[in-house]
């Protein structure tokens, strides 16, 4: 696969020619830091032209910073760039554009305000006279998606497109300005399996015309799915880059990690105990209006991990918003442990023992301007040792913090520090610990291991299962399916807003799951 | 329309009132000294727009928050015209100099022959036509060049057309220079158009009833522009009721209660149609 | 402090994520002295470019503002109601509420508190007092009252009904006391006076310093310990901080809204009172020169910090006091006193340390947008009602 693509990237060029011929891009010894951490250690890193390359690391080894570098968003301290053997500055995205560089985001950098074609077109918008030359875009802008093998409404405006849509406008972008370096920074932790899929073809067609693409991930299956090449950062380091083929995950991820990882904590079977949660015929409406999820009816035992598996959109967050008490279903019954809860509060169902982890951590799971300890005590305000007659008791409360982020190893930051200074991963353990200190008898668990490493997602794991095991009963959403599969008792596939299956553990297969996401079966 | 051009741009300009003055005071000052009304206006533009561009670099470039910087300059020129006038002009209050020239009145023929509708279309000064003008192209501006699509995208989310590589820093002072320039014609509608004299209560909240019609009109041109009108008339009613026995007080409350009520019935229909969708789609 | 400044969405000079250089460190005291130092100079140059002697001006604002016992009693004077309505601001801000009504909660505080002074004449001085002044606090935060449930119950945006019930105030209790409560003989409109033993004493002599300045001070304390050692003020912060964050930890926003109006109105309540009390003796039409208005300036200066608002009160104080001295004993229009006030404004929100930066490189002095605001204010309309607030301080509206 990698000589087809290189062939078919450069026909004028034989294979020998590209190995003669200096690198598309050469990072020589790019060191960035921010404060007291080095982001960048001395980087050196070669990517030849054509191809896929995927650079993979834990959060927070550097990779993003590095791209960012390369994409003139971050400003490196010292260190060469060099595109085709020429040393560059790039100091801002528009000269990075102008030399072929494209980036897409994990965030889209779109207008929401404009249409798509505005979108494609911004920064360089065609015009005729002093005026707009709509009819010179649309041209432009079907021919690239002719190039990509796909469509897009493009009067739409974009806050009307779904994710998927999106990141096809940020690649069209990308084509637009004639970049044929295309920099992905985890792109598929926004898209379902199938856009996921079709994500893949485009970034192999587009190899095959060739593109440069710089991959960055942290998910090894994409790595062997995709990538010729794959470059391995640790700490600020590149540690490793070697080929796909001849390696293993297994050997990747000791590369990524700089140590053997114990396998996932594989889950045991005990025999659940009473319901906890009974939902029974539970209808919900997003804030539009609309009916996202119809008529659910589903238990969770004491012991017991449920998951939920689904495309992002069929009423997941819904669902959850209503076992929480952030929403108000339009009709069902909620009841925990026996007794109605539908119209109870939040803070009355943490009382009685719901606890949850929030899929939008910076938004919702965390406060990322208090400090760690203000975050901890968050749910802790009823602790009578913490807070007393309405009174705070500040030295207590940053004890009682500091044993939490002790137990659970939260690194970057003392109790007053402001949880905005930490990792995604520390800020997760963070909530984790917050969240698991009260062992609650419900766990909702959204997207638990998103954006989370590997070592991050192994010590997750361990926590729900310790959890499962003192008996909690937890409903866990994930897009991975394999999470879902290793963690889960039983597995219920929502679909369009309906529950359509109930698989016990056994049952459950990746393909069978992704059929019935799909609403295939 | 100023202001809008500058809220579409990213920047809630608070200091449209202070440019409005300048641009009056401007005006009334330098087309007493040439005696030409229309050299008044032109340096009414200017003065606008260089204090626009003051205004914005040190938002945009300095990082002041707009509102308060806006506060600041709205203190800042009240206070330099209260000390000016009597200080410079041995004056208090109203500046009337020797030799000041008012901006001719425009009839336009046939319009102004039309009953009822002639006196309200026609016999303005032609910076009242311009107001109107402004509408259209303004419109026509934001959505169909591409400055106008990029200072859009400025606005509504500045890291991503910063990103895309369209210059939303020039874009950003670009939209206040504008917006300075649109106040400094206001102000010279004011000062040479409307009465020929200055003084520091003139514009009367008017760069504020402006930021008020953008708000109502969304910050599109049509709307906008239907706004600044509705307010006008609110303004005129006041006048005219309070000479008829109402307490002047009452009715001078009504345009507040007005928009606090309107507020509320938008915001409870919208609570309801939610719920009633909800229901029937339950059902 | 950053917490403060994430609410209310005032960058703060120096306050980076990446840890500034020795030499911006350095600079840090000159750029919380600099908008003071700048303003100076400017009214300098005013001053000189009319012929006048700064200096001598400057002293003479300095020994009629802080000069003397009196002086300095009526600079406490003038900053007991600023004080106030400060802080009724700023405990909105930080839980995320843009109230710019406090000048309301204030006219019908005042108005409540004159009507308990001129009608309960028989009663002892302290009783009305007492009555008057919970009377005040009880009318400004049933005025809070009205914005705040539209918005807890409707999510109406309380900046806009916040400005509109302001005017709404000062135009209905200029409706009461022109038509119902009018001072026989008196053509001005004005109430009748208050008993005279419903006055608040003086606590030193030839001046209007009361136990209202005493009393702010201990709203002001109060104020502290609400959002550093209280866990409903906790609660507040955490809803100002990050609204979706507080309701999925359990805290109800609605209530927190409730409670907020009305601990604003409250205090905004009590401002107006007080002022009637210790002050005017009586209501008069329109008689707030902007108190609530100048306590958005103030609460912004001070970064909702107690100390900062503290010294921004007694800052302001000092200029309306001294400025107003200035020109009874001069000719300079107190007009000065708003230049001063404007370029303090616009330069306590400039970061200087960018200047050089700009000047010689201007590419090299973009940053990335600053966190956003508190998603609970829209800011098209914080911007329109800020701006009418600038208007209403500069009495453009009347």
């Amino acid at each position: 696969m990698t000589e087809d693509s290189r062939a078919a990237g450069a026909p004028n060029s034989g294979a020998s020619a590209s190995i003669l011929a200096p690198p598309r891009v050469r990072i020589r010894g790019l060191t960035k830091r921010y404060g007291g951490i080095l982001a960048n250690d001395g980087v050196d890193l070669e990517i030849p032209r054509g191809g896929i390359h995927a650079i993979v690391g834990e959060n927070g080894a550097g990779k993003t910073t590095l791209m960012r570098a390369l994409y003139g968003l971050v400003e490196p301290d010292s260190g060469v760039i060099e595109l085709d053997g020429v040393p560059v500055r790039i100091a801002t995205p528009a000269q990075a554009i102008a030399r072929g560089i494209g980036m897409v985001h994990q965030r889209f950098e779109l207008v929401e305000q404009l249409s798509a074609l505005e979108n494609l077109a911004l920064g360089d918008l065609p015009h005729r006279g002093l005026m707009f030359d709509r009819n010179a875009a649309v041209v432009r802008a079907r021919e690239i998606a002719a190039q990509l093998g796909t469509t897009m409404d493009w009067d739409r405006l974009v806050a009307h497109l779904t994710v998927g849509a999106r990141q096809r406008l940020e690649i069209m972008r990308l084509l637009y300005r004639d970049a044929d370096i295309l920099i992905f920074d985890e792109p598929t932790s926004v898209l379902t399996p199938q856009e996921a899929d079709d994500l893949f073809g485009v970034l192999r067609r587009m190899a095959g015309q060739g593109k440069t693409i710089i991959f960055i991930t942290h998910k090894l299956r994409e790595v062997f799915a995709i990538a010729e090449q794959v470059t391995v950062m640790r700490r600020g380091r590149v540690v490793a880059s070697l080929p796909t083929k001849g390696s293993d995950p297994q050997r990747l991820a000791t590369l990524i990690v700089g140590e053997q990882f114990a396998s996932p904590v594989r889950a045991t079977t005990i025999p659940p105990g009473k319901p906890v949660l009974e939902v029974d015929r539970l209808s919900i409406c997003d804030d539009l209006g609309n009916l996202t999820l119809r008529q659910a009816s589903f238990s969770i035992h004491a012991g017991e991990i449920v998951g939920l598996a689904g495309i992002e959109g069929s009423g997941q967050r819904e669902l959850v918003e209503a076992l929480v008490g952030l929403r108000r279903p339009v009709t069902g019954t909620i009841n925990l442990r026996g007794r109605p809860v539908v119209t109870a509060s939040v803070w009355e169902r943490r009382k009685r023992g719901v606890a949850y982890i929030s899929e939008d951590r910076d938004a919702e799971g965390a406060c990322l301007p208090a400090s760690l300890a203000e975050n901890i005590f968050s749910i802790e305000r009823d602790n009578p040792t913490l807070a007393r007659g309405g009174r705070l008791n500040l030295a207590a409360i940053a004890r009682f913090a500091r044993s939490i982020l002790s137990r659970f190893d939260v690194r970057g930051g003392g109790p007053q520090s402001p949880a905005r200074a930490l990792s995604g991963g520390n800020l997760q353990r963070l909530v984790l610990g917050r969240e698991m200190q009260r062992t609650p008898t419900l766990l909702i668990a959204a997207h638990p291991t998103r954006g989370v490493d590997v070592r991050g997602i192994t010590f997750i794991h361990q926590q729900l299962a310790e959890s499962r095991a003192g008996g909690a009963a937890m409903l866990l959403i994930s897009e991975e399916l394999g999470e879902l599969i290793e963690l889960s008792d039983r597995l219920l596939v929502i679909f369009e807003g309906r529950i359509t299956a109930n698989l016990a553990a056994g049952e459950a297969t990746p393909e069978r799951l992704g059929l019935l996401m799909t609403g295939a079966a | 329309m100023g202001g809008l051009v500058n809220r579409q741009g990213g920047i809630v300009n608070i200091g449209l009132e202070p440019m409005m003055l300048v641009g009056a005071f401007t005006a009334v000052v330098v087309s007493a000294q040439s005696g030409n009304p229309f050299l008044g206006v032109l340096a009414a533009t200017v003065a606008g727009a260089l204090l626009g561009l003051l205004f914005s670099w040190s938002i945009t470039r300095l990082g002041a928050n707009e509102i308060v910087a806006g506060l600041g300059l709205n203190l800042l020129v009240l206070g330099f015209f209260g000390y000016l006038l009597p200080t410079a002009f041995k004056i208090e209050g109203t500046l009337l100099p020797a030799g000041l020239v008012g901006l001719p009145k425009v009839e336009i023929p046939l319009v102004n022959q039309i009953p009822g509708l002639g006196p309200i279309l026609s016999g303005h000064d032609i910076l009242t036509y311009l107001s109107w003008l402004s509408v259209p192209l303004v419109s026509v501006f934001l959505y169909r060049t591409p400055l106008g699509i990029e200072l859009r995208a400025t606005g509504a989310n500045e890291e991503a057309a910063r990103a895309a590589g369209v210059p939303t820093l020039r874009l950003r002072d670009f939209s206040t220079v504008v917006a300075g320039a649109f106040s400094g014609l206001a102000g010279a509608q004011l000062s040479l158009g409307v009465v020929t004299l200055f003084n520091k209560q003139m514009t009367g909240g008017r760069g504020f009833i402006a930021l008020a019609a953008f708000y109502f009109g969304d910050a599109r041109p049509a709307l906008t522009a239907l706004g600044a009108v509705i307010f006008g008339v609110f303004e005129a009613a006041g006048f005219r009721l309070g000479s008829s026995g109402v307490p002047s007080q009452l009715v001078q409350m009504l345009p507040y209660l007005v928009v606090v009520i309107s507020l509320t019935l938008v915001a409870v229909r919208r609570e309801l149609r939610v719920r009633e969708r909800a229901r029937a789609a339950a059902a | 402090m950053s917490q403060v400044t994430a609410e209310t969405g005032i960058p703060v000079a120096g306050q980076e994520t990446i840890a500034p250089s020795r030499g911006l460190q350095l600079l840090r005291p000159l750029q919380l002295a600099g908008p003071f130092v700048v303003a100076l100079i400017v009214g300098a140059i005013v001053l000189a470019a009319s012929g006048r002697d700064a200096a001598g001006t400057y002293w003479l604002l300095l020994q009629q503002s802080l000069g003397g016992p009196t002086e300095i009693a009526n600079t406490l004077v003038a900053a007991t109601p600023v004080l106030l309505t400060g802080l009724a601001t700023a405990i909105a801000f930080r839980s995320g509420m843009f109230n710019v009504g406090v000048e309301g909660s204030l006219y019908v505080g005042a108005f409540a508190a004159a009507w308990a002074g001129f009608t309960l004449t028989r009663l002892p001085g302290p009783i009305v007092i007492l009555v008057a002044v919970v009377l005040a606090g009880l009318a400004g935060a049933v005025w809070a009252l009205i914005p705040g449930i539209l918005r807890a119950q409707w999510r109406v945006d309380e900046v806009v009904t916040t400005l509109m019930l302001n005017y709404v105030a000062i135009l209905l209790t200029s409706w009461l006391v022109n038509y119902f409560f009018l001072a026989p003989d008196i053509a001005n409109s004005m109430s009748p006076l208050i008993a005279s033993d419903a006055r608040l004493a003086p606590l030193l002599p030839r001046s209007q310093l009361t136990i209202a300045f005493l009393l702010a001070l201990v709203v002001t304390l109060l104020y502290a310990y609400l959002f550093n050692r209280a866990t409903i003020g906790y609660q507040l912060r955490m809803t100002g901080l990050n609204p979706r964050f507080a309701r999925a930890v359990g805290i109800n926003l609605g209530r927190s809204i409730i409670v907020v109006f009305l601990l604003s109105g409250l205090i905004g309540g009590f401002a107006g009172g007080l002022q009637i009390l210790g002050v005017n003796y009586r209501f008069i039409d329109h008689f707030s020169p902007g108190y609530g208005f100048t306590g958005i300036a103030v609460a912004l200066l001070g970064r909702g910090h107690p100390a900062g608002i503290l010294l921004s009160a007694l800052f302001f104080g000092a200029l309306s006091n001294g400025g107003a001295m200035i020109q009874l004993f001069s000719d300079i229009p107190l007009d000065l006193i708003n230049i001063l006030q404007g370029v303090v404004m616009i330069f306590a929100v400039i970061e200087l340390s960018r200047l050089p930066a700009c000047l010689t490189r201007c590419s090299g002095c973009w940053r990335p947008p600053r966190r956003p605001r508190p998603p609970s204010c829209s800011p098209p309309w914080v911007a329109w009602s800020t701006a009418r607030v600038a208007s209403s301080i500069s009495g453009w509206n009347r």
